[in-house]
């Protein structure tokens, strides 16, 4: 039966072509829109769920960016018995680097914005802990209680700027020693300037008594959750995350995403839907003759059936894998050009051909139900 | 003990064309038994296809009864029929009516596929069949690589490949010159001798009734002979 179907379609090379494009197109669409989304949510998972200890935030606050909390609540915060250390933070953008302004160095390369993060060496550098649990020194040091205008920058940073140890970075036009380059493990977080946190408080503008955030490491890593929870209940005026949280709040806000992006693939798949509909169709109506003589000679309704939709089916399969491999090529040539998180995930790859089979199949259904209720009589003579 | 295989009584069958009724076949008996080389003769419009097309249970009468192997085509229902007529009826047309996507192999296996038969058998009962028929040469040609009369052989290795007890032909000489229509109706005789097939033929041409047994000559819907 395959065979046969097979032979049919090879017999109209052309009209299988375009039907196979039109489906091409739609699974290029699908693949192309949800590997954005599926790579934003990658993103988010690799670089928040590397987040080491917990967040402790103002309430409320857009982002740890816009957040300003008091300094006086790290005693609070250490008398908690399961707490090790807390150390405070202060967030910021560099507004230039080496006296260009955020944003015009690279076009749209997110590596060209530099986030300013001041930290108290003598709390995370001492302790070893630097925020992230896959981070690493890869050049030089981590910072010292004794740095002052000295910086650890991040690997994009680096490459972006051609930086090495030794070498002065400019940043808001006040110069800086790289003493170390470090990377988090994610390249969306490998834009971060590590510098001392007073040094970052008068660049930023920052009050002195006040930190963007505060990071509670405790003594078990597993109780980071349970004491997220205890602060928050304790403290009213701030929220504590950890970077699981922080990546299912974000992930759960990229659902919504994902809902938009799949509304527009539906679109497409429609318009694949109906072009298969229309192939096989016409492809029915062509052979009406031939039908009439299957039937005659033996051929069920069912045998009928099962052809059409074998045949559109192959072509929904086919569509989807020639569609899939398009898709993941231009995903591929567009990520480095855009710089911009795409990913074709083994799921995405999967449903993307399941769809378009059933795309075939459904398309299938009605032209094969038309070619199995003919009668062969009238089929036979007037096809 | 002749065995009957097709036997009609009585039968009437009504066309509506428009906005009148045809009435095609008015009381039509006759018996069909194994082993016949049967020729049913008469003019355009005079209701021998419509006689052949109830033969095959591809349409059913008004009025009458038809009964196959003894029983009665009427209480059977569509998927019984599509099984008679896979196992038990082969069937030869004018125009040929080969699948062109398909070689000519392919065209004569065709009716096996819904028995789910593994293609080798299938080829090995084909070429069998295609090379008593003078197609050894031409298995994978495509029917527009075939001649008229090779077309027509290659229908009717199709129509027996199921091992039919009765083959079913529709002018199958319509298409062809008259020394093709002589071949092809010695193949048809060939197999009736050789295999005790059983064939009725629908021909408006006179120039092959010799080589029948039996004649039925219809006119105006009516056995006349």
């Amino acid at each position: 039966m395959w065979k046969i179907a097979f032979r049919n379609l090879l017999s109209k090379k052309t009209r299988t072509l375009l039907a196979l494009v039109g489906l091409m197109i739609a699974v290029v669409g699908v693949v192309g829109l949800i590997s954005i989304s599926d790579g934003i949510k990658n993103m988010v998972n690799e670089s928040l769920g590397q987040l080491q200890g917990v967040q402790v935030v103002q309430k409320d606050a857009l982002s740890p960016m816009f957040s300003k909390v008091d300094m006086s609540l790290i005693d609070e915060l250490k008398s908690f018995p399961e707490v090790d250390i807390v150390a405070p933070r202060v967030l910021g953008i560099a507004s230039s680097i080496d006296g260009k302004p955020f944003l015009s160095g690279g076009g749209f390369s997110m590596g060209s914005a530099g986030e300013i993060v001041g930290i108290d060496p003598a709390i995370e550098g001492a302790s070893g802990k630097t925020g992230f649990s896959s981070a690493d020194i890869t050049k030089g040091r981590f910072l010292k209680p004794s740095d002052t205008y000295s910086v650890v920058i991040g690997k994009s940073i680096a490459d972006d700027y051609k930086k090495m140890v030794g070498s002065v970075i400019e940043l808001n036009d006040i110069r800086f020693k790289v003493v170390g380059i470090w990377t988090t493990g994610s390249s969306s977080t490998d834009t971060m300037i590590l510098m001392p946190i007073d040094i970052a408080k008068k660049m930023l503008g920052f009050p002195s008594d006040k930190a963007s955030m505060l990071t509670v490491y405790t003594k078990d890593p597993a109780a980071a959750e349970l004491i997220s929870k205890k602060i928050e209940l304790r403290i009213d005026s701030v929220d504590a995350k950890t970077g699981t949280e922080y990546a299912q709040d974000i992930t759960g806000v990229l659902g919504s995403l994902d809902v938009f992006f799949w509304a527009i693939s539906l679109i497409a798949v429609v318009v694949g839907g109906v072009g298969i509909l229309n192939t096989m169709l016409m492809s029915v109506m062509e052979r009406f003759r031939d039908f009439g003589i299957l039937k005659a000679i033996g051929w069920s309704n069912g045998n009928i059936m099962t052809l059409v939709v074998s045949e559109s089916i192959i072509l929904g399969v086919v569509g989807g894998i020639a569609g899939l491999a398009v898709g993941y090529t231009l995903v591929e040539i567009a990520k480095p050009i855009l710089g911009f998180p795409m990913q074709v995930t083994p799921t995405l790859a999967v449903t993307a051909v399941l769809l378009a089979a059933s795309l075939g199949l459904v398309g299938g259904l009605y032209p094969a139900r038309k070619a199995s209720r003919l009668n062969p009589i009238e089929a036979i003579r007037y096809g | 003990m002749v065995k009957k295989i097709i036997e009609v009584k009585d039968v009437h069958k009504y066309f509506k064309l428009g906005e009148t009724f045809v009435h095609a076949l008015r009381g039509v008996s006759m018996t069909i038994n194994q082993g016949d080389f049967v020729f049913i003769i008469g003019p355009s419009g005079s209701g021998k296809s419509t006689l052949l097309h109830l033969f095959g249970a591809l349409d059913t009468p008004t009025e009458g009864e038809i009964t196959f192997e003894g029983k009665k085509l009427s209480e059977m229902d569509e998927d019984v029929l599509s099984v008679i007529r896979r196992k038990k009826i082969g069937f030869i047309f004018q125009a040929f009516n080969l699948m062109q996507s398909l070689t000519a192999i392919e065209n004569v296996t065709i009716p096996l596929v819904p028995q789910k038969i593994d293609e080798e058998t299938a080829n090995k009962r084909a070429t069998k069949l295609m090379t008593m028929l003078g197609l050894k040469d031409r298995l994978y040609h495509t029917p527009n690589q075939l001649s008229g009369g090779q077309q027509q052989r290659v229908a009717i290795a199709r129509a027996l490949i199921n091992d039919p007890l009765i083959v079913l032909a529709d002018e199958p000489t319509g298409e062809v010159d008259s020394q093709t229509g002589n071949e092809i109706f010695d193949y048809l005789r060939m197999m009736n001798k050789k295999f005790n097939k059983t064939f009725v033929i629908v021909t408006h041409d006179t120039e092959y009734i010799k080589k029948g047994d039996k004649i039925f000559k219809i006119h105006d819907g009516k056995i006349v002979n």
